[in-house]
């Protein structure tokens, strides 16, 4: 039986090399300045990105692949496999599902793309799909890696301290009243991920502090089954979030650098950390 | 880019009553080309209060992929182009407006699959299949967006073509109807509303549409002139594309003016720019990081007049406080109300944009009197509420209009202002009152406060000689220091107060005290606490100069 394909989009932050070792197709997002586009990852690399941010008078912009895109990349999966599961950024902050969701229809007499929203963004998604891709490469039918990957979602979180909730506030993912409490303060929040909700978990005034909060969270959430630590233009917070969890992080876990799509709209020199926790059973 | 002058030399269409392939590419062309004029205006209608807005660009650029592959095909059929447009589409959709664009072509295109040319009739059965594809490409359709527009500009087609086969007359009907329909998106859409704008995707379908009838009825779309009534619909902001800097607008009277070259002159500086008129009068809006250069070219080039500029960095900040009243911002997330007292103005903005449902001035030696607090309490639209008092005088009157009230009424025992403000930051939107008067007792106990003030008598405390008219200096209400200066007795309060561990200090400066002084005060302690963030706030209390947290 042809192996289930898993294909995500860019916001995942998944590493093109383990991308290409699992065996997941990656749907580059596009941003923008002014009337340039960009492929996440393809056209532009996270350098040449934060390069063009100092220089460029345009405020970039961030945009779904267009739902043609995902039916080309499915239409060629086609050959390979019956069944692909199509894993994206959660629906309510991005149109990239819906997109997904068009491409799939279209595609829909040649092979089975059932799209599924992570709830989840960054490597709060690319840690599903890594374990969906492993399931598949194990054999897991259409039927098991969707049972996977739904049950998953519930037990998947990312904590993220952004530097100021500015570029949130911009891009309108969060809470618009939430998001102004405090404005008159340099506010550093935690961030809270799950299910499709992105929650101001809480608002610290110094860094130090608000990573020491978010470890605690993550400490008083063990055991993981998997765990991602991840940062923006910020290594040395992700790493001592990850000292500060050292006995908690299964084997594994790697440190990851979120890519642009993430990047424009929680804003550079921010930390976090994602996390399956371990099941039930 | 499309020739300006394409429209004097391609022919319209053959007849009113058919419609080729070849017409329906170019009225698809005008039709782009009128987007085009108006992507700014279509990107200024933005539900959030940030310049940012770029549902004109996305649609913009979502034609610019859709007409790409036919812009020049030979093609005479109309199913042909629609095809083609309608893949193009759907390659190059971006932003959710763009998708549903992508999915309005495609129903088009289906229903005129086979056929040569468009009918009225043919036109509205379409308009009809596109309107249908498009509520099926969104997972949750909602009402007061372009959808709504699309809605009914169908059904108007429809209806026009069982009066008249004249395919002009029918698109007549679709504009009038579209226009009329996305003016009504916000009494459908509440978010539409609040922002004072019109739906953009609804606009810019309105400009595509509308591109097309000129099209068709040979009209130019060269749009300037009528760029002065599409401006008024932006929102409050009157954003463009780039950070905020200035909006510049001017006149400029002359003998023979160049408007052409004017425009590209001003263009060329800034963003959102708009420049119309005449050889005698021109009138200039952009948005700049320098207002001096429009403006000197402007008097390189005439007379200007009405000068207008102003800051929009400034008119985002009035935007965003004006729009977070922050007792409105309270209440509809949680039904726990904050009362906090606060002694002095700056404090008062402080604590309301923390989320204070209600102020009560008060402080050192104008501690307010139990009934007050019980009025503010009262006062308040929820049934529970936490109190606090930011002082260790008023505590105790707290406690008192709490037993008074019937509503269920905790108060947090805060001692200073910065607890109070530690506290309000703590404050927990999704959790009950007992959790957060927990959290936020906690949250003031982890914070160090540090008031000056001058000693009004002359006394021993803790071992410190005070005279009257010493500067004094207390670390968490208990004085620690006494000296000739504010800057030296804060320094020493620092020293005795763990400095080194914390990495935030707050100055809330006093009604005395200047700015500059609060800013001086910040540089010596950066000086002596170099791995210190300092903060400068303008508090408004009377009695202490400053007041400092350390966190």
């Amino acid at each position: 039986m042809p192996p289930v394909k898993i294909v995500v989009d860019s916001t995942a932050d998944l590493p093109p090399e383990l991308a290409a070792e699992l065996d997941i197709t990656v749907i580059p997002c596009l941003l923008r300045f002014g009337n340039q586009s960009f492929r996440e990852g393809v056209d532009i690399s996270q350098s040449e990105f934060f390069a063009r941010l100092r220089t460029d008078p345009h405020f970039p912009s961030t945009a779904a692949p267009a739902p043609g895109v995902f039916e080309d990349a499915y239409r060629r999966l086609a050959d390979e496999t019956k069944a692909i599961v199509s894993i994206h950024v959660s629906a309510r902050h991005s149109g990239i599902f819906n997109a997904a969701r068009l491409g799939a229809e279209a595609v829909a007499d040649k092979v089975n793309v059932v799209p599924v929203d992570s709830g989840q963004i960054s490597l709060g998604m690319g840690l599903m799909a890594i374990a969906a891709a492993e399931a598949a490469r194990d054999g897991a039918s259409l039927t098991d890696v969707l049972y996977l990957v739904d049950e998953l979602r519930s037990r998947t979180h990312l904590f993220a301290v952004p530097d100021t909730l500015d570029h949130l506030r911009r891009s309108g993912r969060v809470n618009q009243l939430v998001a102004r409490l405090g404005d008159l303060l340099r506010i550093k929040p935690i961030l809270h991920v799950h299910l499709g909700e992105i929650l101001l978990q809480e608002r610290l005034r110094s860094w130090g502090r608000a990573l020491q909060h978010m470890a605690q969270i993550a400490h008083s959430m063990a055991p993981f089954e998997r765990v991602a630590l991840v940062h923006i233009q910020r290594l040395e917070a992700a790493e001592a979030l990850g000292q500060a969890l050292v006995d908690l992080l299964p084997p594994g876990t790697a440190t990851f650098e979120a890519g642009v799509t993430i990047g424009i709209h929680v804003g550079a020199r921010a930390a976090g950390i994602a996390f399956i926790r371990t099941g039930g059973a | 880019m499309i020739n300006d002058n394409l429209f004097e030399t391609h022919p319209r269409v053959e007849t009113a009553k058919l419609c080729g392939g070849q017409s329906l590419k170019l009225a698809l062309l005008a039709a782009r080309q009128w987007l085009e004029k108006h992507a700014a205006a279509v990107n200024a209608l933005n539900v959030f209060p940030v310049p940012d807005g770029d549902t004109g660009t996305n649609m913009l650029l979502t034609m610019n992929a859709a007409l790409a592959e036919i812009e020049r095909s030979p093609d005479d059929s109309v199913s042909a182009i629609g095809h083609a447009v309608a893949h193009g589409a759907l390659m190059g959709a971006r932003g959710n407006s763009g998708v549903i664009l992508s999915q309005i072509f495609r129903g088009f295109a289906r229903s005129l699959d086979g056929q040569a040319t468009l009918s009225a009739h043919g036109f509205a059965q379409a308009a009809q299949e596109a309107c249908d594809t498009a509520y099926q490409g969104v997972v949750k359709p909602v009402e007061g967006t372009i959808l709504t527009v699309a809605r009914e500009a169908a059904r108007a087609a429809r209806e026009a073509a069982e009066r008249t086969d004249d395919v002009t007359e029918v698109l007549a009907q679709v504009v009038e109807t579209a226009k009329l329909t996305n003016a009504l998106t916000p009494e459908l859409l509440p978010v539409l509303k609040e922002a004072g704008v019109v739906d953009a995707g609804g606009q810019g379908l309105v400009y595509i549409l509308e591109g097309t009838l000129r099209y068709i009825r040979g009209e130019s779309v060269d749009a300037d002139r009528e760029m002065d009534a599409v401006v008024d619909l932006k929102s409050p902001l009157g954003a463009g594309e780039v950070g905020y800097g200035y909006d510049v607008q001017f006149l400029i009277k002359g003998d023979m003016l160049n408007v052409d070259e004017i425009r590209n002159t001003i263009d060329a500086m800034g963003e959102s720019t708009l420049v119309v008129g005449d050889s005698h009068l021109v009138k200039v809006h952009v948005h700049v990081h320098d207002p001096g250069v429009p403006i000197s070219y402007g008097v390189s080039q005439g007379a200007i007049a009405d000068v207008i500029v102003e800051n929009m960095e400034e008119q985002y900040k009035e935007f965003v406080m004006g729009q977070a009243k922050p007792s409105v911002a309270t209440e509809e997330l949680t039904d726990i109300a904050t009362v906090c007292v606060v002694p002095g103005e700056g404090l008062r903005r402080v604590f309301e944009s923390l989320g204070a449902s209600a102020i009560i001035y008060g402080g050192q030696t104008m501690n307010p009197s139990t009934q007050e607090l019980l009025t503010a309490v009262e006062s308040v639209d929820a049934a529970t509420v936490l109190m606090l008092p930011n002082n260790s005088n008023i505590i105790l009157a707290a406690n008192q209009a709490r037993d008074l009230s019937n509503k269920h009424v905790v108060v947090v025992p805060t001692k200073t202002i910065p607890q109070g403000i530690s506290a309000m930051l703590a404050f927990n939107y999704q959790a009950d009152v007992e959790t957060n008067a927990e959290r936020m007792s906690q949250a003031a106990g982890e914070i160090q406060t540090i008031e000056v003030t001058q000693a009004v008598r002359s006394t021993q405390i803790n071992g410190i000689d005070v005279t009257q008219g010493d500067i004094i200096g207390l670390l968490n209400d208990r004085l620690v220091a006494a000296g000739q200066d504010y800057t030296s007795v804060v320094l020493d309060v620092l020293s005795q107060a763990s400095t080194e561990e914390y990495e935030i200090a707050t100055i809330y400066f006093g009604q005395d005290a200047t700015p500059e002084e609060a800013n001086t005060l910040a540089d010596h302690i950066v000086q002596k606490y170099p791995d210190l963030e300092v903060e400068v706030h303008q508090g408004g209390q009377a009695h202490y100069r400053h007041i400092l947290s350390l966190e």
